[in-house]
């Protein structure tokens, strides 16, 4: 039996998979065994709890502790940090609760919320470098912690109402149509948005590395003309900078073998 | 064998905390007397944010010891590289005291338990070892600190005692040793050997850093290392005739759950602190 062969055969009875490793601990302290079984699952359970709180409080000990043990087996934990070990849960639970769609939502949320807090820091933008750029070719800088998403459920509202356990959280809704929400990191705070879909659609066009001119095409429709059109980018552009969506705007100009960034 | 050229590690005498989330803000204001801090690696080895911010702040304050638990020196598949890259990014940015880790796997294969799994103490695990932290120290550019682990079994291969792999792996690789004094007296306890006798064998000379924990009573009459609880007096009474063998080396308080007021650890730190005036012989 090699070193490889004993851990492999561990690992196999942490899983459920195997009990070889029982003939390979002396005989007297086998009933250690279980101390190490029963403490995989506790840990990790455990970390599901604190990186999902609000998915937890919805779902209560019982229910989402089945999840997490669920999600314990379909995904075994493999990256060197158990913070990794929630990513995909929402979609464990998506299957779980197919009829209950606010519950992977929420999980989703949980989930970027939680991203967001120790992603990639952004760089400041410089708002004086702003006034002489070509907008039509200028590239947007979108915060390297931002993800979106549709939800057909009220979920932003519960994970609000969740956070302040003094308050029920109200009644889970489908809503008229679905919403994107955004999440991304505001200086040191996680944050989330409700957006309209001419947003989202802007947001992904920029985090695609669509220049911002042509985004803005893509804005104009039989109810909104140039000059309308125009306002709305205006506005979305000043939201984005003040809340740190946009973090910086590239733009290279072609002209005698320049190229000109401004961050 | 010692590889030659590897790095020391010199002595720091000093008594310090654990620091765990909720007492980040006394630490943030450098309030806390205590002589150093321990921080657990991968929670700081992160790519921005608050954590980097209140890493970098505490350590305007306090030396900083990063203690890891992710680096498994017993796979027998080898370390994670990556794992390793995002360390010595952390341990750069914040020149930590030094940087430890613990006597064990953690998973084998791309999978990992996220516990603290034993090892057969055997050649092949040895030489498995050794070669695992020669290779960290030379990605990390520095001597390590290797932890003792508590543990519930032990297997029918073992050839030889934890003190005396400890032994072998220090006289190996050049790392130092990070005694926690509480897994001693717990493994002492579900094995069945004097943890006077263990200390007794280690190397004085590469003891860096002295852990001191509680643990609780766990089924069918083990010990678990729980550390959420206060340092008991048996491991007080250990602590106190190691201190005296070990002489200057970083002693700490370390609680892990059922987080107390900082008062109290450091009423705890206040004790290991007195102990060391008086210590025992060993």
């Amino acid at each position: 039996m090699t070193l490889a062969d004993l851990q492999r055969d561990f690992v196999a009875y942490l899983k459920g998979d195997g009990s070889g490793i029982v003939e390979d601990v002396h005989t007297a302290s086998l009933r250690g065994l279980p101390v190490y079984h029963f403490a995989y699952r506790a840990s990790l359970v455990a970390a599901l709890r604190d990186t999902f709180e609000r998915t937890h409080a919805w779902l209560g000990d019982h229910q989402f502790d089945d999840a997490a043990r669920a999600h314990i087996i379909a995904s075994p934990p493999s990256s060197w940090t158990m913070s990794d070990f929630g990513l995909g849960f929402d979609r464990t639970l998506d299957g779980l609760y197919p009829n209950d769609p606010e519950v992977a939502e929420l999980a989703w949320l949980d989930w970027s919320m939680r991203r967001a807090f120790d992603g990639a820091d952004s760089g400041t933008l410089d708002t004086n470098a702003l006034t002489d750029i070509d907008w039509d070719t200028a590239q947007l800088h979108l915060a390297p912690t931002l993800v979106m998403r549709t939800v057909s459920t009220n979920c932003a509202e519960l994970w609000r109402a969740l956070a302040d356990d003094q308050a029920p959280p109200p009644a889970c809704l489908l809503l008229p149509a679905p919403v994107a929400l955004t999440v991304w990191r505001q200086d040191l705070s996680p944050r989330f948005l409700s957006v309209g879909s001419d947003e989202h659609m802007a947001l992904t066009m920029a985090a695609d590395g669509v220049a911002f001119g042509p985004i803005c095409e893509q804005l104009v429709n039989d109810d909104r003309d140039a000059a309308a059109v125009s306002a709305l980018a205006g506005t979305m552009l000043a939201r984005w900078i003040a809340d740190g969506v946009l973090v910086g705007v590239r733009q290279s100009v072609r002209r005698a073998g320049t190229s000109i960034q401004r961050k | 064998m010692v590889t030659d050229g590897t790095p020391t590690i010199a002595r720091f005498g000093g008594f310090g905390l654990g620091m765990r989330a909720p007492h980040y803000p006394a630490f943030l204001n450098g309030e806390p007397r205590v002589d150093f801090v321990e921080v657990i690696s991968e929670n700081f080895m992160v790519d921005g944010g608050r954590p980097l911010q209140v890493i970098d702040t505490v350590r305007t304050h306090y030396p900083v010891a990063l203690h890891g638990v992710s680096m498994s020196v017993g796979s027998a598949h080898g370390l994670d590289r990556a794992y390793l890259a995002r360390l010595k990014i952390l341990a750069d940015r914040i020149q930590p005291l030094w940087i430890s880790d613990h006597l064990c796997w953690t998973g084998i294969n791309g999978f990992n338990s996220h516990d603290l799994l034993p090892l057969p103490y055997t050649a092949e695990a040895l030489d498995v070892a050794a070669t695992n932290i020669g290779h960290a120290q030379d990605a990390l550019g520095r001597a390590m600190l290797i932890e003792n682990p508590s543990s519930y079994l032990t297997y029918a291969a073992d050839g030889m005692t934890e003190w005396e792999f400890l032994a072998e792996l220090t006289r190996r690789t050049g790392c130092y040793l990070l005694l926690d004094i509480n897994n001693i007296y717990v493994s002492g306890m579900n094995h069945g050997f004097d943890p006077r006798t263990y200390l007794a064998a280690i190397p004085a000379e590469r003891v860096r850093q002295i852990h001191l924990a509680g643990h609780s009573a766990g089924r069918d009459g083990l010990l678990i290392d729980t550390h959420d609880q206060p340092v008991p007096d048996p491991v007080w009474q250990l602590y106190q005739g190691a201190i005296g063998r070990f002489g200057d080396v970083a002693v700490m308080i370390e609680r892990d759950d059922d987080i107390p007021p900082l008062e109290d650890l450091l009423a705890e730190v206040e004790i290991a602190r007195s102990l060391a005036r008086q210590p025992l012989a060993a």
